[in-house]
Parts: structure tokens; C-alpha cells; sequence
């Protein structure tokens, strides 16, 4: 008997449960989800990006951050112990990203909240340009192709310049960012995800999302 | 695909094995290799791989049934369902107006009083988080500055901010007086606890009541002023 | 109990018969020679180009001054395009002509449409490189394994189909019945393959899925990338090479069917089990642990299988180069996946997700499991095509011993430093630049390992550069197909 169709069929039909329960069920019950309507303000979230963000998406992107930083407060471990957000991350934080960088490394620490934690755009500008000048220990690469320099008494100086970091050795030079690392700042300001939802809501202590529950731990 | 019948396999030479890579490494038996059957139970699979199987799909088939929070979209790790969400949610009137506060003040107080409530002295934006105006025991100052604002200097834990303006922010919330007394609230609400500090709830009838002592003045306050009203306790 | 698969099959047909058949089985490999040479070969070249990337990227984690002033090199790029290249540039290349050669072999049967699948070869390389080129000038689209920017999957798709069609046909209008296990593993590869790939590429760059769902599909479409499509054919090579060189069938045909179906179902839902304590609802990830967890029946059956056949039979491999690649080989598959599955039960994986550990697990089955299997079924065909030895056999050891010391070397030092990165994260007061500085000793190992690593693959491509220099030249006048029907026979009898 030939049994060659049948294996076929076999074949076929296991992998299709897989994309059935992997990918189809899923889109049905989360690929629908919309944005939700924050209360008395008129606003959704999550906020759409201002195009100066979007932009800085792009960047973030096309440089591969991804590879080393996620953008996923988990549950597990101490995310929130450590105040990379008040509460993990769910499915409708990254209703507005394409592509979802969710990332699947940290050599780098989480970004998902990094606009709260850190909204300075000075300071993302110079922890581009030399990370180990704002942050000690820092294994971040540096991207100084993001940025100009300009002299000190420049007769038309950028609205943008900054200071050199002073462990660069250009006392003379001032730092002017590109308009890649602007937008890359802007994105990193605009990366927040601490609007309480139904379904992660926002504990007074974030040590006992468990024992808040009254349950066991995992 | 085709299964082959049990058969014994025929004795054959392995030409191709000694030659694939003859130049670096001739096979250790030299000569024809003979095709034997190897130590094992034939062609048949032991009952012992079913049964296991069977017991290893009964346990994660458990493991789904406790832990996989019933396969409803809403239930993330590590909560275990829906029921116990719904235990979670804000639902006290002062959780709503936390929630309510806590999105106003981060657009609109935000960009001044920064998002840690730590001030921004660069633009004599007094520190909210720990300073003695916003844990007072009666909120009844920081009612009249956030209808009618404040202006001129004003010292904040010992530090003076030269030239604070604060703009009246009751004249910028949208809705009717109600809507905005809501609004009030819940800001103070929310700055009196976050970021450390520990003072109690704002209500609505507070706001009310205050501003109903001040609803005709149009001009903001100044330091001097708010210093002069009474610090009573809250009912 | 069944009959001797594959390659033993094919010679017991051979002895019995006489030297006619053996004819037959030449001609078959001169038949291969165009497409699966090109295969082979290009596949070669991309393997040291994407482990000089790969060294680069590996360097730049620990010594972030290393090569910054340009964002062509930037790690960001640079790590992905290592891992395109070895993922399409390498391992499916070489993939698919290894599987061309093994269902053209398996079926008896001259290869047919060796255009088609040549074509296909070309347009391959000709994908890998502007989606290489895309990646490294910035063009990422942002998603694992699928870095390549949007023009380039169109193309590996169509060639793909080329050759796949192609290695379908021989399958099914082979002489030889179809049904010896690796014929299975290969079958079912192609049709993974032709299905994930082309599906993920729909969903995340064409008609992408909103939201998270992007995250649950790239996850779905590499796990099943390494997982199906690449498992699979190095499945196939261990079931063809271990029989033959063993000198026995194999040892238990229902086991192996036994092994090939619960791959089949576990090791396709499998993909989410990174996401318990993601952004994805709870099931999706508990679904995940559980296929994860059962995905262990299929590898002990597989590796028990080959246990029983090789017993006391390991020592060939002392002398045997092609066996001790797969045998290395088959032994990389067995960790990887006992690595899989540890780091797959929840009170693990809540130690070392986003950790170094699962990067360690996936490139030990990467470059231990799918490399050392194709490297060693590399070294098996090529004689056989070209009909000529390796020069040396030195270079053959020397490649095999950088290989399993280097791929080790990584497993090892990335394994440990994703725990002890997991085990000081825990504590939340222990400061984050503080705890990635204690893993550099770990990454610094690492690119240890790729850099000898990679000196072995740069004396494999040599030796293949060797092989092919010294065939073209013994070739010069005589017409390839004419002199190994005729002349070669009889200097290769014993």
C-alpha cells in the first residue's frame, strides 16, 4: 500500500494545528484589540508617536537596538522591583509599533518605560555619544557617527549643540546631534507603557503583584 | 510513505563508505564492510514509549488545565484568571480619582513639575514630591492655587524659586464646574501619594467647599496670602 | 526490523548486482554535480564570510570600543547579518544541496531537473547577498532571522520553490521505493519550510499582524526555522550516514517513526515558550513549556535509536572523519535540546529568559548540531561528485577539532554567563552596567570560541579550495561525465 499521501497529509495536517494554534487562534482572540480611551482627556492609549518619535523608531531599528535592549517588563524576575515599569507588559502596549521590537536579549536594560525613567533628551544625546560618560560600567557601544561637532565660539551655532562629554578631550568642540539622534531621543522619550489596563493593573506595591492576589507564586 | 516488509537484510559489500574520504582517512576495517542487524528490538516500539507518552500528556494536559489561565486573551502571567483580575481593579471612588489625577497630571503638570514631581529649578518650578505645601494636612491652599495660580516667590522646604508663575489651572480644564472640581481632586489625590509622598485623599466636597470661599477672585495668589489663611484640620 | 536505509541500501543494491549498478550510483553523483557543488560551495564561502561578522559582533559585545565609528559595523548590524548569513547563507544553503544529493541518491535515480535546481542556487546567492547587504546598510526590518530587507525574501522564496520542486520530483520519481527514514525527515523539511518561511514573511512584512502578535510570530517562525527545517535535515543526515557507516541498519524502524511524529506535533508548538511572563496571554506561553517539555520524547527516541545502532561501533569514528563530524554532530543535537528543555521549565526560564543562556542553547544547535551533520555530510559527497579525495587529511582534523572546541567553548561560556547574569539580576538592588560587567569574562570566552571557531571553517573553505583546484586540474582535457563512467572504476575498486 502506498502510503505517501497519508504522510503527506500527516505532515500537513501537524503543522497546520501549529498555525492554527499559534498564530490563527491568537489573531482571533488579541489581533482586534483596540486602543483604549483614557478617561475625561479626550486621549487613547497607547498615544500615537509624534513624527519626530516615529522617525527615531526608524532609527532604533535600522541600528539593530534591538539586539541587546528589549522593550518587555516581564513578570518573572525583578523588572518591577527595579522600576523598569509599575506593571508588566501586556498585548495592548504595542498596538501603535510596527515593528514590535520586543527584543529577546538585555545586555542592555529594558526601554519599555525608559521615557519616565529617564526624560532628558540631553541625556540620551550624550549616552549615545559616549555612554560611559553618563552611566559607570557601561558596555554600550558609542554611536559618535550621529553626531557633528562645531567649535566652541561657532558665528552660527546650533540651537542642538551640547557640551562634550569632559572625558573626550575636545574642550573646544561642542556636540551637535544629527537629526538621527534627535529622533532617536525623541523615541526613547516617547517609550512609556504605565496606563493601568484590566488586564495589568497597576499594584500599590510592586514587590506583591502575589501576594496582593492572595496566591502562590508561580 | 511505503513501510518495507521485516526482511533480512542481505550481507553487502560497502563500496562507497571505504571510498568517501579514502585520501584522509581509510575506514578501520579494510575491504568489504558487511550490512549486519544491529543490537535491538527489531522494527517494533516498545509499549514502554507509548505509555510514557500517554503519561506525559496527561501531565502537561494538567498543567494547561491549573496554569494556562482557562485560555482567556485578558489573563497574563501571573495572575491565573479573570476572577482574580477583577479583585485587582481600582474600584474605591479615591482609586478613580487617583487614576483621573494621575492622567491629567502627566499632561498637563507634567512638562513643569517633571514626572518624578522633582521640580525643575531652571524654571523656578518648585519640587511637589516632599514638600510641606502638598502634605499639609488641609489642602485647602492647594485648592486656591490650582484655581487661580500663583505668582511671584515662593519657598518650597527651605528653598527659595525666585520667580514662580503658575497659571490658573481651573480656567483650562475642560467641562463644567463639577467636571473640574473632579478634576482638582483627583490631581491632588494623586500627588499627595505619589513618589513617597503619604497624605490623605482630596474629595470633591473638600475642593467644593474651599472654592466656594474664593469663586470671584480673578487674580493669582501670592505666598503672602496663602500664608495668611488658616491651617485647620480636615473634617 | 528494517532493511539498511539509504546509502547501505543503495550499495546492497550495488554489490549485488555488480559493477553495472555501480555505474548507475556514479552517474547519479555526476548527475548532482552542477547544482549541489554550487550549493556546497557557495554555502562554504558565506559560512567564513558570516563568521568573520560573527567574531566582530561577538568582540564589539564585551569591547564596545571595538569598531563603533561607522554604522556599517555597528553591532546591531553586524550580529544580525552573521546570523543571516549562517542561517541562509550556510546552513539552508547547504541544506538543501545535501538534501538534493541524498533524495537523488535515495531514489536511485539520475537527478532530474538539476537546471532548475542550479537556477535556484543562483538566485539563492543572489538573495542572501542583497538581504546581507540590505541588513548591514541598515534596511533591518527589526525581526529575528528575518533581518533581510523586504526585496530579498521574495527571491529565497523563489528559489527556494525551484529547488524544492526539483528535490520533490527525484523523491517522487525515484526508482528506489520512498520510505527509508531520512527520505521522511527530508520530504517533511521542504514542505516546513515552504510553509513557515513564506507565511512569516506575509505576516510581519507584507500584511503584518498588529501588535504583539508581530513578537509571537517571529517566535513561531524561528522555532520552527531551527526546530523543522534545519533539525530536519540534519536529522536526515545523521539517519543516511549512521547505518552506513556503522555498518548496520537501523536499529529500531518503529522507534524512529515514533521520533519523526512527535517532532512532528511538539516541535511545531513549541515556539512560544519563551513568552511565559511575556506580553503574550498566559496560554500561549503555557502551551509553549508543555510542546517544549514533550518535545524531550522525540530527541530520546531519536538518540536512543542512534545509540543502538552505533553500539560498539563509536570507535570507527576514530578513523572515520565523516562519521565523527555527525557523530559530534548528532551529540550537539542531544545537548542543545536537553539545554532546550531546561531552559524551557517555567522555574528555570524565570531565571534565565533574555538572558545570554537561551542565545548559548540556539547556537549550540546552530553550529554544533546543523553545522557539524552538513559539514559532515559535506565532506561525504564532495569526493563522491567530483570523484576525488581530500588532499589532507590533517586539514580534516584540524577543521573538526576548531569546530567542536570552538562551538563548545561558546555553548559553555554563553550558558554560564546567561546563569550567573539571571542569578544576579534577581536581586533588584544589584545595579544593571554592574551585572552585565560581571558577564564580559563570559562573553570574552565566547569570542574565544568563535575565533577558533572560525579558523577551522577557514581551513575547510581552503581544503574545498584545494579539492576544486586539483579536479579542475586533473579534469583539464577529458570530459568530466566520460572520464568517471569509464576510467575511474577500476582504481576504485579495493
Amino acid at each position: 500500500m502506498n502510503r505517501g499521501p497519508w504522510f503527506f497529509a500527516g505532515v500537513l495536517l501537524t503543522f497546520a494545528s501549529s498555525f492554527g494554534g499559534l498564530i490563527l487562534a491568537p489573531q482571533l482572540q488579541i489581533g482586534r484589540q483596540s486602543v483604549v480611551p483614557l478617561e475625561g482627556l479626550g486621549q487613547f492609549y497607547p498615544p500615537a508617536r509624534p513624527g519626530q518619535a516615529r522617525q527615531g523608531a526608524a532609527v532604533y531599528q535600522a541600528l539593530g537596538c534591538v539586539e541587546c535592549h528589549s522593550q518587555q517588563v516581564r513578570s518573572l524576575g525583578s523588572d518591577l522591583q527595579r522600576g523598569w515599569g509599575r506593571r508588566m507588559s501586556v498585548a495592548r502596549d504595542y498596538l501603535r509599533d510596527h515593528p514590535v521590537l520586543t527584543g529577546n536579549l538585555r545586555l542592555g536594560p529594558d526601554l519599555a518605560n525608559i521615557g519616565v525613567r529617564l526624560p532628558d533628551a540631553r541625556w540620551h544625546l550624550l549616552h549615545l555619544y559616549d555612554p560611559s560618560s553618563v552611566v559607570n560600567d557601561s558596555l554600550m557601544p558609542r554611536y559618535p557617527f550621529l553626531f557633528d561637532r562645531e567649535p566652541e565660539h561657532a558665528r552660527f551655532p546650533s540651537p542642538h549643540a551640547l557640551a562634550m562629554p569632559p572625558a573626550d578631550g575636545a574642550p573646544q568642540c561642542r556636540l551637535v546631534p544629527k537629526p538621527e539622534a534627535r529622533a532617536l531621543a525623541a523615541y526613547l522619550q516617547s517609550l512609556r507603557s504605565d496606563v493601568p489596563l484590566f488586564e495589568a493593573p497597576i499594584l500599590s506595591s510592586p514587590a506583591a503583584p502575589e501576594a496582593a492576589a492572595g496566591i502562590p507564586g508561580p | 510513505m511505503k513501510k518495507r516488509k521485516h526482511t533480512t537484510p542481505a550481507p553487502a559489500a560497502r563500496p562507497g563508505a571505504s571510498r568517501s574520504v579514502r585520501t584522509a582517512a581509510p575506514p578501520a576495517t579494510a575491504g568489504p564492510r558487511l550490512i549486519e542487524p544491529a543490537p535491538g528490538r527489531g522494527g517494533r516500539l516498545s509499549a514502554v514509549w507509548i505509555v510514557v507518552t500517554v503519561a506525559s500528556l496527561c501531565l502537561g494536559g494538567v498543567y494547561l488545565i491549573r496554569s494556562a489561565g482557562h485560555f482567556d486573551a485578558r489573563v497574563y502571567h501571573p495572575y491565573r484568571s479573570v476572577e482574580e483580575l477583577a479583585i485587582l481593579q481600582p474600584k474605591a471612588v479615591a482609586d478613580e480619582l487617583h487614576t483621573v489625577g494621575r492622567r491629567l497630571y502627566h499632561t498637563l503638570c507634567v512638562q513643569c513639575h517633571q514626572p518624578r514631581g522633582q521640580g525643575n529649578p531652571a524654571t523656578f518650578t518648585p519640587p511637589l514630591a516632599g514638600s510641606e505645601w502638598v502634605l499639609a494636612p488641609d489642602p485647602g491652599r492647594l485648592i486656591r492655587i490650582l484655581y487661580k495660580g500663583l505668582y511671584g516667590p515662593i519657598t518650597v522646604n527651605g528653598q527659595s524659586y525666585g520667580q514662580a508663575a503658575m497659571f490658573a489651572v481651573g480656567d483650562q480644564l475642560p467641562g463644567n464646574d463639577d467636571a473640574k472640581a473632579k478634576q482638582i481632586a483627583g490631581v491632588l489625590t494623586y500627588i499627595r501619594s505619589a513618589w513617597g509622598n503619604q497624605a490623605a485623599p482630596v474629595s470633591v466636597d473638600q475642593v467644593n467647599a474651599a472654592h466656594a470661599q474664593f469663586k470671584d477672585r480673578t487674580t493669582p495668589w501670592t505666598e503672602a496670602e496663602l500664608q495668611a489663611i488658616p491651617e485647620t484640620d480636615p473634617e | 526490523m528494517a532493511r539498511p536505509m539509504s546509502a547501505s541500501a543503495t550499495s546492497a543494491a550495488t554489490a549485488a548486482a555488480g559493477p553495472a549498478p555501480r555505474d548507475a550510483a556514479a552517474a547519479i553523483a555526476v548527475s548532482c554535480r552542477g547544482p549541489v557543488v554550487l550549493l556546497v560551495v557557495s554555502a562554504s564561502v558565506w559560512l567564513v564570510i558570516g563568521g568573520v561578522l560573527g567574531v566582530v559582533a561577538s568582540i564589539q559585545l564585551h569591547a564596545p570600543g571595538f569598531l563603533t565609528h561607522n554604522a556599517w559595523l555597528t553591532v546591531g548590524r553586524l550580529r544580525p547579518a552573521s546570523m543571516n548569513l549562517w542561517v541562509y547563507g550556510f546552513a539552508t544553503q547547504a541544506g538543501l544541496g545535501v538534501l538534493v544529493w541524498l533524495v537523488a541518491r535515495l531514489g536511485g535515480r539520475r537527478l532530474l531537473y538539476p537546471g532548475a535546481i542550479a537556477l535556484g542556487a543562483v538566485l539563492w546567492n543572489a538573495g542572501v547577498t542583497l538581504g546581507v547587504v540590505g541588513i548591514l546598510a541598515g534596511g533591518t526590518t527589526g525581526f529575528e532571522w528575518l533581518e533581510m530587507p523586504r526585496d530579498a525574501p521574495p527571491l529565497l522564496f523563489l528559489a527556494f520553490l525551484l529547488m524544492a520542486i526539483g528535490a520533490l520530483a527525484n523523491v517522487v520519481f525515484g526508482r528506489e521505493p520512498a520510505g527509508s527514514v531520512p527520505q521522511w525527515y527530508l520530504v517533511a523539511a521542504l514542505c516546513w519550510f515552504a510553509w513557515v518561511y513564506p507565511t512569516a514573511c506575509h505576516l510581519l512584512l507584507v500584511n503584518p499582524v498588529r501588535g504583539v502578535l508581530q513578537a509571537a510570530v517571529n517566535s513561531w517562525f524561528t522555532s520552527n526555522l531551527l526546530g523543522l527545517w534545519l533539525t530536519a535535515v540534519g536529522l536526515a543526515v545523521v539517519f543516511d550516514c549512521v547505518p552506513a557507516r556503522a555498518g548496520r541498519p537501523l536499529a529500531n524502524r518503529g522507534l524512529a517513526v515514533f521520533g519523526f511524529w512527535t517532532l512532528a506535533v511538539f516541535g511545531s508548538w513549541n515556539g512560544l515558550a519563551p513568552w511565559l511572563g511575556g506580553p503574550l496571554p498566559r496560554w500561549m506561553g503555557a502551551v509553549g513549556v508543555v510542546a517544549n517539555a514533550l518535545l524531550g520524547l522525540s530527541v530520546a527516541a531519536v538518540a536512543w535509536n542512534w545509540h543502538l545502532t552505533l553500539r560498539g561501533r563509536y570507535s570507527r569514528c576514530r578513523t572515520d572523519w565523516v562519521l565523527r563530524f555527525v557523530v559530534s554532530g548528532a551529540v550537539a543535537y542531544v545537548l542543545a535540546s536537553v539545554a532546550g528543555f531546561l531552559l524551557g521549565l517555567p522555574c528555570l526560564a524565570a531565571i534565565t529568559s533574555l538572558t545570554l543562556a537561551p542565545v548559548g542553547r540556539t547556537q549550540l544547535a546552530l553550529h554544533g548540531f546543523v553545522g557539524l551533520t552538513l559539514l559532515g555530510a559535506i565532506y561525504d559527497l564532495l569526493p563522491r561528485l567530483l570523484d576525488i579525495g581530500w588532499p589532507s587529511p590533517r586539514l580534516i582534523r584540524f577543521h573538526w577539532l576548531a569546530s567542536v572546541v570552538g562551538v563548545a567553548l561558546v555553548f559553555v561560556a554563553l550558558t554560564l554567563g546567561g546563569l550567573n547574569q539571571g542569578l544576579r539580576l534577581r536581586d533588584p538592588d544589584a545595579s544593571f552596567p554592574a551585572v552585565i560587567q560581571s558577564t564580559v569574562p563570559f562573553l570574552g570566552n565566547a569570542s574565544l570560541g568563535w575565533t577558533v571557531w572560525l579558523a577551522g571553517q577557514v581551513a575547510f573553505l581552503g581544503h574545498v579550495a584545494r579539492l576544486l583546484w586539483r579536479r579542475c586540474r586533473q579534469a583539464s582535457f577529458i570530459p568530466a561525465r566520460v572520464r568517471t563512467l569509464n576510467a575511474a572504476h577500476p582504481s576504485r575498486n579495493p
